[in-house]
């Protein structure tokens, strides 16, 4: 039978499970750029005393250089936080223009398009970060964002091809079409905002895996060895071999911050997801 | 009088298949007719008939294979008229409303986006609620910031009307807008467009399957069969005395006990016709 | 006795804005041999009673009340595998998608045979096959089409194998719903007129459901028209033509506009149905009702008895006092 509309239940306003996502991102939006104002002690100072346990002082301890690793950890945050909102606004931006695109213009546009993703899909791109990495003449907070967005996009721009394919198909195309719409009217005003869905959910993973590809890449040494971020953090603590010393306040911490990070944008983009879809998706069917 | 509308046999061959072994079916086959200001032309014909895609062809949506399509002697399809200069002229109501409403425009972005497309300035929004007013969705103000999922396929299909209407256009192509609503709905909406098509002195080609609904609309009617045209004329002179054998079986087939009542069948049941062949 | 007998039948949908009656209250019975129709429009819950009779429903909606007979037999309180058994091979079920829900990967002939083995463990293959081959020319298919995949079918000839499995145990009852409506009207003439010939031949029983009021007024015997999970008014298919009671009745057979009489404006049924979650006090029709007066906001109309055979739930004709003038007859042109 033919769908009945939908009531616009929790149309307006937001949900709990975006308020709670939202809330963590503010929160470590704060500690990124009100934090290094407020932190007890200046960035790398190792002036304490080695393996302190946490204390008043101290409140996460120190580590085997003496430095603060509260104070350590906000500086981090800096970091971590930078890289996952700059290389997964990198990688969404250049994953929608090449999905779209490849996914509108079928024929040559997309062969070649996607020519170019599936031959970059063969290469691991955790390796070719190594390479890169290892190969740029200075490793700065800039080129660990471009090598990490450059190489993120290809699952994106796949996906987004492949929605955009089902998309184009759809009535509302057709319609905009004869109302006059130029292709480019259509794909950004009529089809982008119907992939906002599987935007968000490939927004929620590239970001997580920025901040993830760098955290592995300071893990192995590869980042700029001045910067402080989660991964140089854990980094150290484990050439430092901080399990063995017991220090769980020099490695919980930044872990606990990556996973709760990374969270926060799940909790976001699920929150977004639902309050969309009972927006504008879901219509129930009944005879 | 030049007819506004002409169509000179126009054919669409769709090509499948890789180079080698090319399967070509054609699926409308030499057609010709023209319409005429504020006239109601009726394109009647089952699924496969061709009538769709003549239609798509009309607003050039896709291209004729063979022949040519003038709005009063200048040719639609050609090259050098963008897009937007047949969408100022030449407008189609879609069969689905569902499908063609965009889920993630509200009722305002889908009116007004035409109308700014096509070089209306001023208060959009006023000029909307107008729209939607002439339409019968009323109180507009209650609809213009409504979603497709909130609407009912009715009044979807009246947002539709409305957004084509905006643009102004001298011919309207509707391609069985009934067909997925309700019948008490379908008959709302074919009463809107014949009075729609007086106030703004269009042409209205109504394509659809129902015989009963192209006599309800048109003055004159074609009947497609297999992409040709097997009887054309005037509707209430075809449906009295159809002259092809297609359009007969097509009426023959068709649910109507009040026309079997007059007939006096002996039976109600409906008489035994064969199949008639079609190309599949 | 009549061979089904549906009493009061209730079916409940759970929703997001909260639990509602797709199905109200609604009753009536089908005799041996006769077709059955189910009218209305979408979300009347014509196609929800079928699926409570057949104990089809899934959640969120649900069985909430009433009473099936079939036959004299209780079937609301059933055994599910008993159900089933007897969904067969006494009250078999076409839908209007089955004709696309055939397996693409099985020949015809194996899906019917695979009925006829299921339910009747003894049969020798050859037998179903034969009995397949027979089944196929009841609804004039040529047997060598037993040997063709369903895509090597068009829609109709499928929706034919679909009626042709549903025989296959000469039920006494086929529920269809909606069985043509994807079909183009030559290839749905055909296959209505074959139904009608085989339950002339084989006797059974048709309950069938679609919103073409036309088609129904051809083919079935009675007709009983659902609005907003209610039954309207039921009565015989000539009865109706002739003049229908209930006001929404009377709309709905205006608005297909006819092939024959004088080209006249016809008027839509104004407004549009009620939000079952919170259906109006007491008619449902009545806010869109013409003809409506102080009693129809007050009680919900019972179905009382009219002539022919036939009921209405309508206040209009509930008293008979005078100052009610009888609807106006259906069909002016």
């Amino acid at each position: 039978m033919k769908a009945k509309s939908a009531s616009a239940a929790g149309a307006s306003g937001h949900n709990a499970k975006q308020l709670a996502g939202l809330a963590i991102l503010a929160f470590f939006a704060a500690a990124a750029f009100i934090g290094p104002r407020l932190a007890p002690y200046p960035k790398n100072d190792i002036d304490f005393e080695a393996w302190l346990k946490p204390s008043m002082k101290h409140l996460l301890g120190t580590d085997s250089y003496g430095q603060d690793v509260f104070a350590q950890l906000i500086y981090g945050t800096h970091t971590s936080f930078l890289v996952g909102i700059l290389a997964g606004a990198i990688t969404t931006v250049i994953g929608v223009l090449v999905g779209l695109t490849a996914g509108f213009y079928r024929k040559w546009v997309s062969d070649a398009l996607m020519f170019v993703v599936d031959l970059l899909l063969i290469i691991p791109v955790m390796a070719l970060m190594i390479i890169l990495a290892s190969f740029l003449p200075s490793m700065g907070l800039t080129s660990i964002i471009l090598v990490i967005g450059l190489l993120s996009w290809l699952y994106m721009a796949r996906s987004i091809r492949s929605q955009t394919l089902s998309e184009r198909q759809r009535g509302y195309v057709e319609a905009a079409r004869v109302v006059g719409m130029s292709n480019a009217e259509i794909m950004i005003k009529e089809i982008l905002p119907n992939l906002f869905p599987i935007i968000a959910a490939n927004l929620v993973s590239v970001t997580t895996q920025a901040v993830l590809a760098e955290a592995g890449l300071s893990f192995l040494g590869i980042g700029d060895p001045r910067s402080v971020s989660w991964g140089t953090i854990l980094a150290l603590a484990h050439s430092n071999n901080a399990i063995m010393y017991d220090a769980w306040w020099w490695i919980v911490p930044p872990g606990l911050a990556i996973a709760l990070f990374c969270f926060g944008f799940v909790l976001l983009g699920n929150g977004t997801l639902e309050r969309y879809r009972a927006k504008r998706g879901a219509q129930q069917h009944f005879s | 009088m030049n007819p506004l509308l002409q169509v000179d046999s126009v054919s669409k061959v769709f090509e499948s298949g890789s180079f080698l072994r090319k399967k070509r079916f054609t699926a409308v086959n030499d057609v010709s007719f023209t319409l005429s200001k504020g006239e109601v032309l009726a394109i009647v014909g089952e699924s496969g008939s061709g009538k769709s895609t003549l239609a798509r062809m009309i607003v050039n949506l896709i291209p004729a294979t063979k022949g040519r399509i003038l709005l009063e002697g200048s040719e639609v399809g050609s090259k050098s008229r963008s897009r937007k200069s047949v969408a100022r002229e030449l407008q189609m109501i879609f069969q689905d409303p569902f499908e063609t409403m965009n889920p993630n425009h509200r009722v305002h972005d889908v009116v007004g986006r035409p109308l700014r497309l096509h070089g209306a300035t001023g208060d959009i929004r006023e000029q909307v609620l107008a729209l939607l007013r002439k339409v019968g969705l009323t109180p507009a103000e209650d609809y213009i910031d409504k979603y497709a999922s909130q609407l009912s396929g009715g009044q979807k299909q009246r947002v539709m009307i409305a957004r084509a209407l905006g643009i102004n256009p001298r011919v309207l192509v509707a391609d069985e807008p009934t067909s997925m609503l309700d019948v008490s709905i379908g008959i709302d909406i074919m009463n809107l467009m014949l009075d729609l098509k007086q106030d703004y002195d269009l042409a209205l080609i109504w394509i659809t399957h129902n015989l009963g609904s192209a006599r309800y609309m048109s003055d004159r009617m074609l009947i497609m069969n297999g992409g040709r045209i097997v009887e054309s004329g005037d509707t209430e002179a075809i449906i009295a005395a159809p002259r092809h054998a297609y359009t007969r079986t097509l009426l023959e087939a068709s649910p109507d006990p009040w026309r079997r009542q007059e007939l006096g069948d002996a039976a109600r049941s409906p008489a035994g016709t064969a199949e008639f062949p079609r190309e599949e | 006795m009549s061979l089904l007998e549906v009493t009061d039948l209730q079916v409940e949908y759970a929703s997001p804005r909260g639990a509602f009656k797709a199905v109200d209250g609604v009753s009536f019975s089908i005799e041996r041999g006769e077709i059955f129709g189910l009218a209305g429009e979408s979300g009347c819950g014509k196609s929800t009673t079928a699926f409570g009779i057949s104990r089809l429903l899934r959640p969120p909606a649900r069985l909430a009340g009433g009473r099936v007979l079939f036959d004299g037999q209780e079937l609301t309180g059933m055994p599910e595998l008993a159900f089933q058994a007897f969904r067969w091979s006494r009250m078999s079920v076409v839908l209007q998608s089955a004709m696309n829900n055939l397996n693409p990967v099985m020949r015809v002939g194996s899906q019917l045979t695979d009925v006829i083995l299921a339910h009747e463990p003894g049969t020798s293959a050859r037998d179903a096959w034969s009995r397949a081959e027979s089944l196929l020319a009841l609804v004039e298919l040529p047997a060598d089409r037993l040997r063709s995949y369903p895509h090597e079918l068009s829609g109709g000839m499928r929706q034919r194998v679909v009626i042709a499995m549903s025989l296959a145990l000469r039920p006494d009852l086929i529920i269809m719903d909606e069985p043509t409506t994807a079909l183009d009207v030559v290839t749905q003439q055909g296959i209505v007129r074959r139904i009608v010939e085989l339950k002339k031949e084989l006797g059974f029983a048709v309950l069938f459901i679609t919103h073409d009021l036309p088609l129904m007024l051809e083919i079935c015997d009675r007709i009983g028209i659902m609005y907003a999970g209610k039954m309207a008014e039921i009565g015989r298919a000539d009865r109706l033509l002739r003049g229908a009671r209930h006001p929404y009745t009377q709309g709905l057979l205006r608005a297909f506009p006819s092939l024959t009489g004088p080209k006249v404006r016809i008027a839509g049924i104004p407004g549009s149905p009620p939000d079952l979650v919170s259906p109006p006090a007491g008619c449902r029709f009545q806010p869109r009702c013409a003809h409506a007066v102080a009693a129809c906001s007050a009680a919900q109309p019972a179905m009382t008895a009219a002539d022919a055979g036939g009921s209405v739930a309508c206040h209009l004709y509930e008293t008979e006092e005078a100052g009610h003038e009888p609807v106006a007859a259906s069909r002016q042109r």
